[in-house]
């Protein structure tokens, strides 16, 4: 039983602050200063293996990215945490955006290399948002693809179960493996943190890397606008104080509303 | 006779009215702890009594009534005002204990531009002060992580510090004058002045008293001159962390006065470097104040770095968005507690003070003896980020992850061993267990060798102003030396 976790490192675009949010000659936005944090769907991916590890202690995990050195923080913890192999596939990180066929294709080639059960990828992640990369990696790997999930609860030789939500209502799904699962807003968002001592246990084990035939290079999608989305939200701050503003906020834009329901 | 929970609820109501005593179970739950029990907090479970009520007090007049009446009935009165506290110091620990919180008192009373001084009541919150402040173009120079949630009151009481201290010192260096109401009645306006030699210096009565002494009302701190223009940056990447503590005394040594100066271990600085220094310790120094001097200062620490080979600078945008990032709000608190329910990893904190002598071996000792005396730790790191000519604080940061234990076990299983261990270490090599943090109800295991001789007079303090021991019952000094006292004729 092999399961492989695709993930993404990101600028944790939180602090950037906007009077920081430059646009560079290329098109993109600087972010050198920024920390770095897991994209979160591919963090609930990331524990949402270890738990079917936990469930199944046959299973053998993986994790790939495509990237660099950025990652590798991720890569040697999640080998503390009991993966098998973390694989980095390389490439120039200022060079690399925008590349949903070519990661999906990495990552196809190295499921040829490696064959896998079940693929789990981000629905999406930060830089791009392009989406496009599960439905790809699908493509190339030929494995059925499942979308929107938020929780796996079982896995076994031939099957895997998964929750995820179709029309508003969360479904459970009995999917043939091999097959690609596309992991969403799932019940679990964090991955849990390997003590000292598995970090030193994990100290032999090493970083692989993989280098699909296809160089990872260059842009396949050129960027021709970049502008920051407005997320205020209407509203009315209402100038009471207390429970006259809770009065106030009720009468205001509550009591109608309430009143038709 | 024991008077009950409804009588103490009535007569809190009768003094301060009925709409601000609030006995709803949740409040009370809430109240019954602080940040060191956070994650049965986050778990809801309790595991000290509930207070008969939370009263919220609108003026020093309400304070001085309530204290006396718990005074004579010896009821169990626990201070509070911004409900930041770490080490306990806002348990209620006995039952039928009441909450009195200041929050409410909120008022900026009078920025002197003149006097550079500004007095505010109790329940300002820090953050929202300097705000107003710095429309004058002026600063408290006071900015602990806590500054968007801490209250003036709770910031005197608990002697706090904050990220700028190597310039403008703690709350000590800027408490001015202080308004403070005894467990009798008796309400005390310690005037603010430059200086005066009339006597012992008397605001330390209330600096620092946790609660276990009196109810601090109203607060005047020192102004200065804000100059962000003229504020310089600079970080430095190295190896070694006891390199980096040699670098920190050389600083202070040398009479540089940066506004910050921090070190952080490889460890620490994980949580907060690894996009730019994986495996490094990090050196930071701001300095300000007026062009010159902030220009001179930085000339001189970066004079002291050029001698030192084994530290590479790196580029001061990474440690300005890093610093702009640092303080702990409401949403960032409330994003701790879907991490920690979902991870069962916790961060807790220790921090001490040392002689420069003293510190890499507090530093070094902690760090071995905690590896190999306690399970399930992810981390174990220290920054120093307050300096001394006569030494500096470390700050342990360390997380764990909860293996096997429900929640009410954790700080028995993990924290306190932790804590045990930081404090032993630090008072037989010299230094003080509590740096900024206080005593609270979970260093007072230690009180005694942390003063020596001196717990005498702590001893006398609080037998002179809090005679009936009603006063944050188990802070500074265990419950065991009051409940006595505190018992009588209960």
């Amino acid at each position: 039983m092999k399961i492989i976790t695709a993930f993404k490192v990101c600028p944790d675009f939180d602090k950037l602050k906007k009077s920081d949010l430059t646009v560079e000659e290329e098109m993109s936005v600087d972010t050198h200063f920024l920390p770095n944090v897991l994209n979160c769907y591919d963090e609930s991916a990331l524990e949402l293996a270890l738990r079917l590890k936990e469930k199944n202690a046959e299973a053998e995990l993986s994790a790939i990215t495509v990237g660099g050195k950025r990652e590798e923080p991720t890569l040697n913890t999640l080998l503390a945490l009991g993966y098998c192999h973390a694989v980095k596939a390389p490439v120039d990180e200022k060079l690399f955006r925008f590349h949903p066929d070519r990661t999906a294709r990495a990552l196809a080639a190295y499921n040829e290399a490696c064959p896998q059960d079940l693929i789990l990828l981000g629905q999406e992640a930060p830089l791009g948002n392009s989406s496009a990369v599960p439905a790809l990696a699908s493509l190339y790997t030929g494995y059925p693809l499942i979308t929107s999930v938020i929780d796996i609860p079982d896995i076994r030789e031939e099957a895997v179960t998964l929750r995820a939500v179709r029309a508003n209502e969360v479904i459970e799904i009995r999917a043939a493996l091999p097959c690609v699962a596309v992991i969403g807003n799932a019940v679990i968002s964090k991955l849990r943190v390997p003590t000292l001592r598995d970090r030193m246990k994990s100290r032999e084990k090493k970083i692989e890397t993989f280098q699909a035939e296809d160089e990872i290079a260059g842009s396949s999608l050129t960027p021709v606008k970049l502008e920051t989305v407005s997320r205020l939200r209407a509203g009315r701050v209402s100038a009471q104080k207390g429970c006259e503003a809770i009065m106030d906020v009720y009468r205001e834009s509550l009591k109608e509303r309430l009143g038709a329901l | 006779m024991e008077i009950t929970r409804e009588e103490i609820v009535d007569k809190m109501r009768e003094i301060v009215g009925s709409d601000n005593v609030v006995t709803d179970k949740e409040v009370l739950e809430d109240a019954t702890h602080d940040r060191f029990r956070k994650y049965e907090g986050y778990n809801h479970v309790f595991v000290n009594p509930l207070p008969a009520a939370v009263v919220f007090v609108n003026n020093k007049e309400e304070v001085s009534s309530v204290l006396r009446f718990c005074d004579a009935k010896k009821i169990n009165v626990v201070p509070r005002t911004g409900h930041s506290a770490t080490e306990g110091g806002l348990e209620t620990i006995v039952r039928n204990s009441i909450v009195l919180d200041g929050s409410h008192m909120n008022k900026i009373l009078n920025i002197d531009a003149v006097n550079m001084q500004v007095t505010a009541e109790c329940g300002v919150v820090l953050e929202d002060l300097e705000n107003e402040v710095r429309k004058q173009g002026f600063t408290t120079g006071h900015s602990p992580q806590s500054k968007p949630i801490a209250m003036m009151g709770g910031l005197v009481a608990t002697r706090s510090i904050g990220q700028f201290s190597t310039l403008y010192g703690g709350i000590e260096d800027m408490l001015a004058g202080v308004e403070t109401v005894f467990p009798d009645g008796t309400i005390c306006d310690i005037k603010a002045v430059p200086r005066r030699s009339a006597g012992p210096d008397i605001r330390h009565v209330v600096l620092g008293n946790e609660g276990a002494m009196n109810f601090i009302t109203k607060v005047t701190v020192k102004l200065w001159k804000y100059y962000p223009e003229y504020q310089e940056c600079m970080g430095f990447t190295l190896d070694r962390m006891q390199d980096g503590l040699k670098i920190m005394r050389e600083v202070m040594v040398e009479g540089y006065r940066p506004s910050v100066a921090r070190l952080y271990d490889a460890e620490d600085g994980k949580e907060h470097f690894s996009h730019f220094a994986p495996g490094k310790c990090v050196i930071i120094f701001v300095t300000e104040g007026p062009q010159l001097v902030s220009h001179a200062n930085a000339e001189g620490i970066r004079k002291i770095m050029k001698n030192h080979p084994e530290c590479t600078p790196v580029e001061t945008k990474l440690i300005e968005t890093w610093f702009a990032n640092l303080n702990w709000d409401a949403a960032r608190i409330e994003e701790e507690r879907k991490e920690v329910l979902e991870t069962k990893n916790v961060c807790c904190t220790t921090e001490i003070s040392a002689p420069w002598s003293a510190v890499e071996h507090i530093y070094e000792v902690c760090a071995k003896r905690v590896m190999e005396e306690i399970p399930d730790i992810t981390v174990f790191g220290a920054h120093a980020s307050h300096c001394y000519s006569n030494g500096i604080n470390l700050y342990f940061v360390y997380w764990y992850n909860i293996v096997d234990c429900a929640p009410d076990e954790e700080i028995n299983k993990y924290h306190l061993p932790i804590k045990k261990i930081i404090c032993e270490e630090t008072i037989k090599a010299g230094g003080s267990m509590c740096h900024h943090h206080g005593v609270g109800k979970h260093r007072t295991h230690w009180i005694d060798k942390e003063h020596g001789s001196a717990l005498y007079m702590i001893k006398k303090l609080k037998a002179a102003f809090d005679p009936n021991g009603i006063m944050n019952i188990g802070t500074i000094l265990p419950y065991s030396e009051t409940k006595d006292k505190w018992n009588e004729d209960k």
